[in-house]
């Protein structure tokens, strides 16, 4: 178990050479960075599990919300791209695996946060956080359900856009529409780009029926009362 | 081409409707105040007219009222919102006499006083993009250009700022990359008028540039009177303008002479 800390500007640049450098040395020895001046202690002492891991994001988000709730941390405090970044640092070797002596580097936001949202939902660590204290358990289910180091189609599609992310009743209605509340992951076919009332075209509506209705107030039944036929075979099934 | 529609007639208000102050205790947003002007648009006195802050996946919705009687004492505490940085506000008119409330007019994108003091047409960010030195990314609810620029490159925050290269060989085209984005992939619904804010900015922006020449009177490739060739004339202009008002172009061939000694 290790205090719970956040990365300095100083130990980010040493995180950032370090995922650099394992793209050519997989086995490259990964720095020390909890010490100053690369990190410094979170104000509370959160203790985190440098080996723990998480068969999925759910898993992960779950663990960190128990970790946050014992020390009443609020979404304020725990808002910090260092304090995101160091958990993908000492995560990394599951964020990250070395695998046949390989290792399969992403893009660098996925493990170094960007204080920016058009990449900072694809941080591996700091989005899947967000989603599940946004909008809980029930309706994170359709973006949680992947292994921690894949990042699902439907973070990609829904997590990216602001406004429909923040919008508890739009998350409602895709979860709904599109998953299978007895294995907890996506229907099939819900992502293909070829097929009617998929994910794709939810989000097209929801960009069109936004600019008519006050969407924030609507439920998710009234919601899906407003989407035409070619929804209704998700909405059954 | 991304388009779209407005077929309830919606109005657009101009973000002068709503002037949003943030009250700040110790660099920390603890709540705002707005001040909604709304005469003069025709709204139904009964609507109801809410202020929304949003950022990342942040949202707050705040009722002031109808647009007959705007509260003043409205308790807009934002004390425990996540992201108190770079907060955007919205102000909605929504009719909710039918079934679902229908959004009858809005203004998007309002910044708090003090951001608007100091508006910039382009922000910078620094991220990492591989191995581009600067792209455009087109962002929030209206597609607003950010200019992104490489953090791998070294010092690029001075760069950016004081390099003759950069100046000479960057910005030129990421000017025009903006324009050509606005006109041709987006369209410009009124050269005299943009309902789009950041298109609003940036035919002032031309204009400023490429002083004494007439705007094209179509800037949306969807009307009939498009021409093209004379847009894209147009934007040329602007870029050629803005290259030759800089006086860094000098520093910039003397750079070349001396190398890195001048």
């Amino acid at each position: 178990m290790i205090a719970l800390r956040i990365l300095t500007e100083e130990g980010v640049e040493k995180f950032h050479d370090y995922i650099q450098k394992v793209k050519s040395e997989p086995n490259a020895a990964r720095p020390d960075l909890n010490a100053e001046p690369y990190s410094k202690k979170f104000h509370k002492t959160v203790g985190i599990e440098e080996g723990k891991t998480f068969r999925n994001r759910m898993e992960m988000a779950k663990y960190l919300k128990s970790r946050f709730e014992l020390v009443k941390a609020e979404a304020s405090e725990i808002n910090d791209r260092g304090l995101w970044t160091w958990l993908a640092y000492i995560w990394f070797d599951q964020l990250c695996p070395l695998e046949n002596g390989m290792r399969k580097v992403r893009e660098t936001v996925r493990y170094i946060c960007s204080s920016d949202f058009t990449d900072y939902y694809r941080h591996y660590v700091a989005i899947t956080y967000v989603i599940f204290d946004v909008h809980k358990e029930n309706n994170s289910r359709i973006f949680l359900y992947s292994p921690v180091n894949e990042h699902n189609d439907f973070i990609e599609q829904l997590a990216s856009r602001q406004n429909i992310i923040s919008n508890k009743n739009l998350v409602e209605t895709a979860t709904r529409l599109y998953l299978d509340p007895t294995s907890n992951t996506p229907k099939r076919g819900a992502q293909s780009r070829d097929r009617a009332g998929t994910l794709r075209r939810l989000i097209r509506m929801f960009d069109q029926i936004e600019l008519t209705y006050d969407i924030r107030i609507m439920s998710a039944d009234e919601i899906l009362d407003l989407l035409p036929a070619e929804f209704n075979e998700w909405k059954r099934s | 081409m991304k388009r779209r529609l407005n077929y309830t007639g919606r109005i657009k208000l101009p973000v002068k409707c709503v002037s949003i102050t943030l009250n700040v205790e110790d660099d920390e947003v603890k709540s705002f105040n707005a001040d909604i002007d709304l005469v003069g648009y025709k709204l139904p006195s009964k609507a109801k007219v809410y202020v929304e802050v949003y950022h990342k996946t942040e949202f707050r919705r705040f009722d002031f009222g109808t647009v007959k009687k705007i509260r003043s004492n409205v308790d807009t505490d934002l004390s425990s919102i996540a992201y108190g940085y770079n907060l955007k506000f919205r102000l909605t008119v929504v009719d909710e006499t039918g079934e679902h409330g229908l959004i009858l007019a809005h203004a998007d994108r309002v910044r708090p006083k003090s951001d608007v003091d100091k508006k910039e047409i382009l922000p910078v960010e620094f991220r990492d993009i591989g191995q581009q030195v600067w792209k455009i990314s087109y962002e929030d609810l209206e597609d607003a250009p950010v200019l992104i620029l490489n953090n791998n490159i070294p010092d690029i925050k001075n760069l950016a700022r004081k390099d003759p290269q950069f100046f000479v060989t960057v910005y030129p085209s990421v000017i025009k990359e903006v324009l050509m984005h606005m006109i041709f992939v987006r369209g410009v619904d009124s050269p005299s008028d943009p309902s789009t804010e950041w298109h609003k900015d940036w035919i002032i922006f031309a204009k400023s540039q490429l002083v004494g020449v007439e705007v094209p009177q179509v800037l949306d490739p969807d009307n009939d009177g498009f021409n093209g060739m004379e847009v894209a004339e147009w934007i040329q202009g602007v870029v050629e303008e803005f290259s030759e008002s800089r006086s860094e172009w000098k520093s910039f061939i003397k750079k070349l002479d001396f190398g890195d000694e001048s």
